[in-house]
């Protein structure tokens, strides 16, 4: 369901907000053994807020422009009195004294956070695999990966456990596990969404976004989520200018005359025929109604890789010190001494992909060896940035791959870690460059697989990427109608409603 | 000669802090250290091959290096600054829900011995 | 020159010194965070997700902490920097909750400044020496929490108040060559530190914390000899001392064993044992893995900016020294001794602000005030200016003496009462009416009229004694002069 569909039910008084909760929640408690999005589920306080929203609307009182949509957030997103674990065994028992701003923003809008959604340990991965807790699996073919670090928030939404999700997105961890699961997901522009609460992986990266069903619901929780925060001094506030309202500047802007950008060094080597087939098909679409397409050359794409994971691997080692078994967290039972308690806690704590990029985070900024990686990533960076910067003075949009592969089996993502880190080659230079970019559905493989294809746009122009998502989403339909072929569609839990209670609101 | 050396060869020299990084099981044992992480002779060894390999994979930033001075930040946006007021955290219990064991407010934390430090 | 080497006891060699201060700045709230930065409190009240470095906090720069830092490197001649920006310094230690220390490595606030002292100046006449000690640079930092190590059991224990609270750390050049030096600069520094309201620079709570880097040389040498830092030092005797003791170690050391013996480590200094001893060598720098806080965005301080930031310095104590000697009509060492501490240098004008003669309240600030002060608490001046003003006029105006003045001043630090309040109910007012006294001097005479005849004879001596038996007879509550005039007058 989308969140219009499921307001206006409200308005019509078709249902409460508690049935539509309890519906919800009954869909997760049948389905999510087998999904495995979430680490937590809220059942008690969902239905108290509920409650709550049911009582405000008794009483005629505003609502928020979320009231009542269930979201799932990753669990890497502070809940004050909520289990947050970041998928770590080293935060296992951790409850957060505060909520994330983000969380803040949700509750404000009067959305009901229905559960906390699995990721990869720390967020880093994309396959959701290196989470300590659980495998979270791919709604349209369960022995498939959700892809990550989102994993388990793109899956929510593409099973129907929730209208909308939340995840973080540092090198492409919306973005990638959106396109698996046939869902929208945006990664903002780098500081337009607060970071207070999020627990940082890679802090001059991560940003966290949407992900939804449709692109006007990613629109509108966007439109919620962002916002300068006193909090987080990174955080900026955009022109006001630049942003028009999301949903009333949908679709009838057009993207006429726009120039969109099609860079040549994504459709190399490695990129599955099918993804090729369908992105220059979308291409093919944008010049119909009326854009310019032109292959462009952007030389430093190939240096994006390595970039990425030499300055998020040292930040990440930088982040992750502090869970050394004193204040918080977990705390290994067997040492001798405060040296050994700190050691075993790490050691015992974190999964093996956390402690390799940590590892490979403190060498590139060690001694010997920072002014090789460290610095030199730096000003690489500045180097993708200028290129980008360059490229949006010509270019409206770029229009791209989100991933090089169809999902792929659960167990079989290699653990050589150049491989793995591939996933991400068509992701990470936009976080470098921190624009932003949004993958949607745009078919599916003869497999039956989801096909992302990914929008990138200059410094706080969403609008620009709600726009032309929105013209592409009326080609394909919105993924949210498609519900996976061994799932109840989602539109049931409206006639489950409807059938049960049968009362009207 | 294989390819790498050459290329080591060639380029040595020509530009400052050039990359070309071996890593071994004593640099893997090093930088566990300064982590304070504790691994097996066995993963010793594995990430030493790892490291190894995803240094060679970042041999292509150092063609692209050039010889950019260290710059200042440019002042793009003004300092981001709070007043100097002081608002205390609310629960004190809530704060501390996660320490485990605390005696009359202080953490406590096996003995430290002044040499440990730094 | 040759004075401090002699004073060393080996004029072949030359010490070195440079100094690490480090000052919390005296701000409400930490420096990236709202948690108080009051000292004292209960074990970890003063603390908040972001000084406990939870997961997910972000830290958020204090206005007031670049302000105090920027002022502090004005005061010191320092360039500031209009750009500059905070790195983080990785290391496992329970003090630091984040495992790394938000500072500032290679684009400090302040560069290149100055400090000029003189050496000398605590003798009275003594010939006045200037020396600029060269500054090169002031940074902003976090503060870290503390650890107590209770007796004999195998635990610390961990208070995070100090966690986040802002810290100056000051780095001079090795400018110094003597211990002497060295205290006289971290005494001119403290000053300014304290004038400009930057610190308040106590140094038993541990706001102001110096390190030492201390090296020795044959004279004549320019290489600089092995250095060895000292740490843990927390008063002006301390370092003195500690100085002077790790400067004999090592010349020691150097003579036996040549330079090369000479370890570059860290050494503690031991108060009992009269000496420094090693803490660790230094062998294999610490790698701390410096890099830009990806969290916090660069600090940009404009010129308008830097305007406000040197129009807010209040006057220095090199100014406020010369500006004593022109209005007040000191000779340089009041004027030194008393703009040397800013809160004497302001009780000083609060009391010449009643009206009292400058050099009276010089003098009695300078000379009596010191004793009753020794025993207050945090050294605060337990008589307030005003009741000081008035005890002087009281004395001027001869309604007591000058002794009786001091008994006065003793009594006020204790009870906090008014002098008149003192005077009255212990009855110490001299006896200045003319009818009362010569009805002693009569008494008296009337009983030594053996000195009475000495006088007429012309005895000087007899002229004293008689002074003396009245004042004791008054209880010597009587005004002198009036006393003297009348015996006189009474005698011939």
């Amino acid at each position: 369901m989308t969140i219009d569909e499921i307001q206006k039910g409200y308005r019509d008084k078709r249902f409460s907000v508690r049935e539509i909760v309890t519906e919800y929640l009954e869909r997760i408690r049948k389905l999510d053994g087998t999904i495995g999005a979430f680490l937590t589920v809220c059942d008690d306080s969902a239905l108290q807020k509920a409650a709550e929203l049911d009582e405000k609307r008794s009483r005629g009182e505003e609502t928020g422009p979320l009231a009542g949509i269930p979201v799932a957030v990753k669990d890497n997103i502070c809940t004050r009195g909520i289990r947050t674990t970041c998928a770590s065994r080293v935060l296992e028992d951790f409850i957060p004294p505060y909520d994330a701003t983000v969380v803040k923003k949700l509750k404000e809008a009067d959305a009901i956070l229905i559960g906390k959604a699995n990721l990869d340990e720390f967020a880093m991965g994309s396959s959701t695999e290196t989470s300590a807790f659980q495998t979270t699996r791919n709604p349209w073919d369960i022995t498939k990966v959700p892809g990550g670090s989102s994993g388990g928030s793109a899956a929510a939404v593409a099973a129907g456990f929730a209208p909308l999700a939340i995840g973080s997105d540092t090198g492409g961890s919306i973005r990638q596990p959106s396109a698996f699961c046939g869902v929208v997901g945006l990664k903002p522009t780098y500081g337009s969404v607060s970071r207070y609460g999020l627990v940082a992986f890679a802090s001059s990266l991560d940003q966290i976004g949407p992900i939804a069903g449709n692109v006007k619901d990613c629109a509108l929780a966007f439109q919620v989520l962002r916002g300068q925060d006193p909090n987080d001094s990174t955080s900026m506030q955009p022109d006001a200018a630049g942003m028009p309202s999301f949903p009333s500047c949908l679709p009838d802007q057009g993207i006429r005359g726009w120039k969109i950008g099609l860079p040549r060094e994504c459709f190399r080597h490695g990129l599955h025929p099918e993804i090729e087939e369908s992105v220059r098909e979308c291409g093919r679409l944008f010049e119909k109604m009326g854009a310019t397409i032109r292959e462009i050359s952007l030389p430093v794409w190939d240096m994006g890789m390595n970039v990425y994971y030499i300055l998020s691997s040292a930040e990440a080692s930088s982040n992750l010190a502090r869970y050394d078994g004193i204040r918080y967290g977990i705390r290994a039972k067997d040492y001798n001494n405060l040296e050994e308690m700190i050691v075993h806690t790490r050691s015992e704590g974190f999964g093996w992909e956390t402690k390799r990029r940590i590892l490979l985070g403190t060498c590139v900024l060690s001694s010997g060896y920072e002014k090789g990686y460290y610095k030199r990533a730096m000003r690489l960076r500045d180097k993708i940035r200028a290129a980008f910067r360059k490229a949006f003075q010509e270019y409206d949009l770029l229009l791209l791959p989100t991933t090089p592969t169809l999902p792929f089996d659960i167990g079989k993502q290699h653990s050589d870690p150049l491989e793995m880190y591939l996933a991400d080659i068509h992701t990470v230079s936009m976080s470098i460059a921190g624009v932003p970019a949004l993958s949607l559905p745009c078919g599916f493989s003869r497999s039956g697989l989801p096909i992302g294809v990914q929008l990138a746009a200059n410094h706080f122009e969403e609008n620009k990427l709600f726009s032309a998502a929105s013209l592409l989403e009326r080609e394909f339909g919105p993924s949210g109608r498609n519900t996976p072929p061994d799932m109840p569609p989602v539109g049931k839990i409206v006639d489950n409603i409807l059938t049960r209670g049968g009362k009207q609101y | 000669m294989d390819g790498k050396s050459f290329l080591a060869n060639t380029r040595d020299g020509k530009e400052e802090g050039d990359i070309f990084m071996k890593v071994d099981e004593n640099t893997i044992r090093y930088l566990a250290g300064l982590a304070k992480l504790e691994f097996s002779g066995e993963e010793t060894t594995r990430l030493a091959e790892e490291f190894q390999k995803i240094f060679d994979h970042f041999e292509n930033i150092s063609g692209a290096y050039s010889k950019m001075m260290d710059e200042k930040p440019e002042p793009a946006w003004e300092s981001v600054l709070r007043k100097d007021e002081v608002k205390p955290f609310g629960s004190r219990q809530e704060l501390f829900q996660n320490t485990k064991p605390m005696r009359d407010g202080f953490l406590i934390v096996p003995k430290v011995l002044e040499q440990e430090k730094k | 020159m040759k004075g401090s080497h002699a004073a060393d006891g080996n004029h072949l060699f030359e010490t070195v010194i440079g100094l690490e201060i480090h000052a919390e700045l005296n701000t409400k709230s930490k420096i990236f965070c709202s948690c108080s930065t009051r000292f004292g409190s209960r074990p970890n009240e003063n603390t908040c997700p972001v000084c406990m470095g939870l997961p997910g906090t972000l830290p958020v720069l204090n206005e007031e902490a670049v302000r105090l830092a920027a002022r502090a490197g004005i005061a010191l001649h320092c360039s500031v920097n209009r750009v500059s920006r905070f790195d983080r310094k990785n290391y496992f230690y329970p003090d630091l909750p984040k495992a790394y220390q938000i500072t500032q490595y290679d684009l400090p606030l302040c560069e290149s400044g100055y400090l000029d002292i003189e050496t000398g100046q605590d003798r009275p006449n003594g010939k006045r020496r200037i020396h600029r000690i060269g500054i090169s640079r002031i940074h902003l930092e976090e503060d870290a929490g503390k650890l107590i190590h209770p007796e004999g059991e195998p635990v610390t224990l961990l208070d995070y108040n100090r966690a986040g609270v802002p810290l100056i750390e000051i780095v001079t050049e090795p400018d110094m060559r003597s211990p002497e030096e060295a205290a006289a600069f971290l005494k001119a520094l403290k000053s300014i530190l304290e004038y400009t309201e930057v610190s308040d620079c106590r140094m038993e709570q541990g706001s102001l914390r110096c390190d030492v880097n201390l090296s020795v040389r044959e004279m004549g040498k320019t290489d600089f000899g092995t250095k060895v830092e000292i740490k843990n030092l927390n008063s002006f005797r301390e370092i003195q001392r500690a100085l002077a003791a790790e400067a004999e170690r090592q010349r020691e050391q150097y003579c036996s064993g040549g330079p090369d013996s000479i370890l570059p480590e860290t050494r503690r200094w031991d108060n009992g044992r009269g000496r420094t001893v090693s803490m660790r060598t230094k062998e294999g720098n610490q790698d701390y893995r410096y890099f830009p806080d990806p969290d916090l965005p660069p600090v940009f301080l404009d010129r308008s900016l830097l305007c406000l930031i040197r129009n807010g310095i209040p006057e220095l104590p090199e100014q406020k020294k010369e500006r004593f000697l022109r209005e007040y009509g000191l000779n340089p060492y009041e004027a030194g001794l008393l703009t040397g501490e800013k809160a004497l240098a302001d009780y000083y004008e609060e009391v010449v602000g009643f009206g009292v003669d400058s050099r009276e309240a010089a003098h009695w600030i300078l000379d009596e005030l010191p004793r009753i002060r020794k025993d207050a608490e945090n050294g605060e001046i337990p008589v307030k200016s005003h009741y000081l003003a008035d005890l002087i006029q009281k004395i001027g105006e001869g309604r007591i003496s000058r002794n009786t003045g001091k008994d006065v001043l003793m009594e006020m630090a204790v009870t906090r009462k008014t002098p008149g309040e003192i005077i009255r109910e212990k009855g110490l007012s001299q006896i200045s009416g003319p009818a009362e006294l010569q009805k002693i001097i009569r008494d008296v005479l009337s009983r030594n009229a053996d000195a009475v005849q000495d006088y007429k004879k012309g005895s000087a001596k007899a002229i004293g004694f008689l002074m003396g038996q009245v004042m004791k007879a008054s209880r010597g509550k009587a005004n002198p002069n009036l006393a003297r005039s009348l015996l006189e007058e009474l005698l011939s």
